[in-house]
């Protein structure tokens, strides 16, 4: 099991904006029991990838930990969640569990090598960590049921279905890759995906699929949790590339004309609509201005 | 206000007379009737509707179920009448007679498949009991016409004064406009009635409907029936029947109006009158109609129904726009848009680009401008369009004409793909022109046809597309002589006599086109605006009785489709072998039969073709250039299954065909307009091409999907805005790309250069 050394940086909370860095976040995956060799290989590509997005943009690449195959064992995972709260103390948490879940006897079960883990038991482990924001993706089937116990005010929970009757193996996760790996996904253009982004990428491209195929959906993602918007799970472009190249001056400047435009968007239905564009404008303007000196490591 | 109530199946209030449906009798047929009723149904009858009541009211609680049974039926207490004829039946087994009552009050209640089970019972106990024989055909006729027609030509024969037989036989020649014959009957009925004093109201309702059919709008009748009794709505009401099943809205409405002035208490007629307002887009008229006749009868399902689709279009949105056509001069009608608003962003773009090239066509092709504004409704929810058009969900059609006004299924309301919906717009626009070029006087089967032959001949979809049961129809001489096609979509008497009267009325109209020009079509709407007949019309536009004309009719189908008709069987056999070497994909024999079955009619693209087999088969084979030659000629045709057309676009392309790509891209709109991917597709090639107008049209549908990333849309919108040099929509348009992402690199360039602020 690898330890984990957290880098700690100060944070520039923000809405919708990120900040230079990160904030120190330890990302763990668990990619489950395919049951096949192909869902075996899709899973284990799935994780991987998903560990690779996450250590491009962490402070640290031993903030990712990915645990996929025979190691994803009971003792292991329990282990592993156990130990982070001693081993550190990140800002942002995120665990994604990608694989099957299955339902018996009315509890949920992440489908591992030996005895599955249940939710109860996910739940208990997750509960000793205490990182201020919390993401958990669990993208199995069967998976809705764990809204309702691992829901908390810090978490943003993540789930490929509805709820337990939702059992056939889900797309979802092909989706939550391709947002991850794909600026599709960043609605704002503002090169961060947050966790809302990365849900409704998913959502909306499974969705697709089932339309376009003319089928029934029998799965639907849901999401849970007030700071979805808050937690950033990957990132893109300039803000990457150049992350400790970025004056503070100019994001300062840019969070402010940001917040002037999202309370301007808050009254638009109170606006003549001529006014509430010229003034939008000139923000948009100003805003470009800002953005042209970030990108030219001004 | 809302609504609110949920449809039951129950029996109804007591109808006197039944619109559409039409065959319900009244209680004075009865021929065992109790003396104590006859009076009351003599007052009735009188107009003494007041007397009549404090008539029967003392006799709905009757020592005799059956005599409350019928006293509480006149009352319009239906569900106590039906309560009370159960108990009669249970009390009385074996007889015969209150069963056939119990099935009347079905049968008058507009519940036919209830009524005809009591008849069957009844006449289980007496075979030759007359009163239920008649109820039964009355039932039939309202869903098998065959069937009944033959029980009704053997009781007539058997029976051939009985007053009830002939107003039966009279109301099926009037729908075949067979009124001298009708007339005839009515008179008999007449003589018959008078030596067995049986109320001729009926009948003098029936005498007025031939007046009608004549174009006599002053009959003598009315006021005879309303001498005989004032408040007898149906005197106004039952002829409406004739006036609907010849597209007359205007004057069904005239005549309910009448039926509601001189009877208050006509629910019915104050259902029909609501019903058909709306078909004449009088939403406000409509709804104080039905709302009166919901309080008078909640349990009419028609009625009910419409009152909630009122309460849905309320989730319609209107968008008003213009179609430009040039008829002596350049002029412009209104077009009415009225869509979903959950879909008419992405529908509206399309539905008036066919609409105005429609407008335009048929101005011109049937030399008539139109004079009111045009309104086409699509429904997502194909209940409500059924409600829409009869009033009753579950009916199979896919679009209806009114006049001005066409309603039809939005592509969203069945599975995609599963209809070509440009087709049907384009199918009803043609009624449009027709019915109002002729003032509503064409007969069915011409306004049918003329729209079949506009389908196959200029509309959206190429080809012309005969279903493979109505080749056999045709093969087994099925089709009707001219003269009587109408029968064949009022009352068929064979499962697919329908679509096959369709396909012979456009085969028929196809050919006098072809033979003596297609403004012969025109000049045969002229006739028939100047009341002539089909006979009369032919006769006068095309120099030949209508019996020349069917052998016409003959010969041309030997010339375009007689190998198919004189090889059907083999071609059929053929085509199913080339499915079945398809499915276990054996690629050379699906080459070699599909082949033989081409050659005997390649023009076949519907369901279960050979083209896709072909297709497939050289895919199978590696032979790609054959494969896309296959896939071309099926999509020539007419072929329009929304995954093969994407497959041909996506071959095209690669063989470096773009243009060729885009279109058969955008022909995917008329069958799966839906497609958020197609959208942006069609959109950025049309926008790659130059052609903007194109690519604003599919970034705009695109938009009204609802897509993921709507400022992206936004963006493509603005530029393309740009491109048509509309700086201030561009900019507009930027501005909300910009209000989604703010932080969107490519739309801050475009904002600063569309503000001169690109330093």
């Amino acid at each position: 099991m690898k330890t984990l050394t957290p880098l700690w940086c100060s944070l520039l909370l923000y809405a919708g904006i990120p900040a230079a860095s990160l904030a120190s976040t330890v990302t763990v995956v668990i990619s489950g029991l395919g049951g096949n060799s192909d869902y075996d290989e899709q899973f284990d590509q799935y994780a991987t990838t998903i560990a690779e997005e996450a250590r491009r943009v962490a402070n640290s690449p031993q903030d990712v930990i990915l645990v996929r195959g025979e190691a994803a064992k009971k003792n292991v995972i329990s282990s592993l969640l156990e130990n982070l709260p001693v081993n550190s103390n990140p800002e942002v948490f995120t665990l994604y569990l990608i694989g099957h879940g299955s339902m018996d006897n009315q509890q949920y079960k992440f489908n591992i090598p030996g005895p599955d883990i249940t939710g109860a038991e996910l739940t208990d482990a997750l509960n000793n960590i205490k990182a201020p924001k919390q993401l958990i993706v669990v993208s199995t089937s069967s998976s809705g049921v764990l809204q309702e116990t691992l829901a908390a005010s810090n978490r943003v929970v993540i789930t490929a279905t509805k709820n337990a009757k939702e059992r056939n193996a889900v797309r979802f996760t092909e989706y939550l890759v391709e947002a991850l790996t794909d600026t599709a996904a960043d609605l704002d253009k503002n090169e961060s995906i947050s966790a809302q982004e990365l849900f409704s990428y998913a959502q909306s491209a499974t969705k697709s699929y089932y339309d376009n195929e003319n089928l029934l959906a029998p799965e639907h993602a849901r999401i849970e949790g007030e700071l979805a918007d808050q937690i950033e799970v990957a990132r893109y472009g300039v803000l990457l590339e150049k992350k400790d190249d970025i004056a503070p001056e100019l994001l300062a400047r840019r969070q402010s004309v940001s917040n002037q435009i999202n309370s301007l968007k808050a009254r638009k239905d109170d606006v003549d609509e001529d006014t509430y564009f010229d003034t939008l404008q000139d923000l948009m303007l100003e805003l470009a201005d800002i953005q042209r000196s970030i990108d030219s490591g001004g | 206000m809302q609504f609110n109530i949920t449809a039951k199946r129950l029996i109804q209030t007591l109808c006197t007379g039944l619109l559409l449906t039409g065959y319900a009798v009244a209680e004075e047929y009865d021929p065992n009737r109790d003396a104590r009723l006859l009076s009351c149904d003599n007052l009735y009858n009188r107009g003494n509707i007041d007397g009549a009541i404090d008539c029967y009211a003392p006799l709905a609680n009757d020592q005799s179920l059956h005599v409350s049974a019928e006293a509480s039926w006149a009352l319009g207490k239906t569900r106590d009448a039906n309560e009370y004829f159960r108990r009669a039946v249970d009390q009385q087994p074996g007889n015969p007679h209150i069963r056939a009552r119990w099935g009347r009050l079905f049968l008058s209640t507009h519940q036919p498949s209830e009524a005809a089970p009591l008849f069957q019972e009844a006449l289980q106990l007496d075979p030759d009991y007359l009163h239920a024989q008649t109820g039964l055909v009355a039932a039939l006729l309202t869903q098998s016409g065959s069937e009944a027609r033959r029980l009704l030509a053997e009781l007539s024969a058997k029976h051939p004064q009985d007053v009830e037989l002939l107003l039966l036989q009279s109301r099926l020649l009037l729908e075949s406009r067979n009124v001298d014959a009708a007339d005839e009957l009515l008179d008999r009925a007449l003589a018959s009635a008078e030596e067995n004093n049986i109320t001729p109201l009926d009948i003098y309702a029936l005498k007025v409907s031939a007046d009608l059919l004549r174009d006599n709008d002053d009959s003598p009748w009315v006021q005879k029936a309303l001498d005989y009794s004032p408040t007898y709505g149906d005197i106004y009401f039952i002829p409406v029947h004739y006036h609907l099943i010849n597209y007359r809205y205007r004057e069904s409405v005239a005549l309910l109006k009448k039926a509601v002035k001189v009877q208050p208490t006509h629910w019915s007629a104050h259902s029909q009158l609501g019903i058909n307002l709306l078909r004449l887009n009088d939403i406000a008229g409509a709804k104080k109609h039905l709302e009166i006749a919901y309080s008078g009868d909640p349990y009419d399902t028609a009625t009910v129904n419409t009152l909630r689709l009122l309460d849905t279009l309320e989730e319609f949105k209107d968008i008003e726009t213009n179609a430009d056509y040039t008829l002596n001069g350049d002029h412009s009608a209104p077009l009415v848009m009225r869509l979903h608003k959950d879909e008419a962003k992405y529908l509206a773009p399309y539905v008036e680009d066919l609409t105005r090239r429609a407008v335009k066509t048929f101005t011109s092709r049937y030399d008539f401008a139109l004079e009111e504004p045009l309104i086409v409704e699509l429904f997502p929810n194909h209940d409500d369009f059924a409600v829409r058009t009869v009033s009753t969900p579950g009916v199979g059609l896919l679009g209806v004409t009114f006049g001005y006004l066409l309603a039809m299924d939005s592509p969203s309301g069945r599975p995609p793909g599963d209809f070509h919906w440009g087709s049907t717009l384009w199918h009803e626009l043609a009624h449009v022109f027709t019915i109002e070029k002729s003032d509503h006087r064409m007969p069915r089967w011409f306004t049918e046809g003329v729209s079949v032959y506009e389908e196959w001949t200029t509309g959206p979809l190429r080809g012309r597309h005969i279903p493979i049961d109505v080749l056999q129809a045709i093969r087994e001489e099925k089709l009707l002589p001219v003269a009587d096609l109408d029968s064949g979509f009022v009352r068929p008497t064979y499962p697919n006599q329908v679509t096959v009267s369709y396909m012979q009325a456009g085969l028929i109209c196809q050919m006098i086109s072809k033979r003596w020009g297609h403004d012969k079509l025109t000049e045969m709407l002229v006739q028939f605006d100047l009341r002539k007949d089909t006979t009369q019309a032919v006769r006068s536009v095309l120099g030949i009785s209508t019996e020349q004309l069917d052998r016409e009719l003959q010969n041309y189908i030997s010339e375009e489709l007689g190998q198919v008709i004189s090889q059907f069987d083999d071609w059929r056999e053929i085509v199913t072998s080339v499915n079945r070497a398809h499915q276990s994909k054996q690629w050379q024999t699906v080459i070699a039969l599909a082949d033989q079955a081409n050659d005997i009619y390649p023009e076949y693209v519907g369901k279960g073709n050979t083209w896709i087999a072909l297709h497939d088969a050289y895919v199978g084979l590696g032979q790609n250039e054959a494969a896309v030659e296959a896939l071309e000629f099926w999509y020539e045709n007419g072929g329009h299954q929304p995954d093969m057309l994407h497959q041909l676009a996506h071959r095209l392309r690669d063989a470096g065909q773009t243009a060729k790509s885009t279109e058969v891209l955008e022909s995917i709109n008329w069958v799966h307009p839906n497609n958020i991917d197609l959208h942006e597709k069609l959109g950025k090639d049309y926008f790659a091409a130059g052609n903007y107008k194109g690519a604003l049209r599919e970034f705009t549908s695109l938009l009204g999907l609802n897509p993921h990333d709507k400022s992206v849309v936004y963006l493509d919108i603005a530029r393309t805005y740009q491109q048509l040099g509309d700086n201030k929509r561009a900019k507009r348009n930027v501005l909300q790309a910009l209000e989604q992402a703010p932080f969107f690199r490519e739309a801050q360039d475009l904002l600063l250069e569309l503000t001169g602020d690109s330093s």
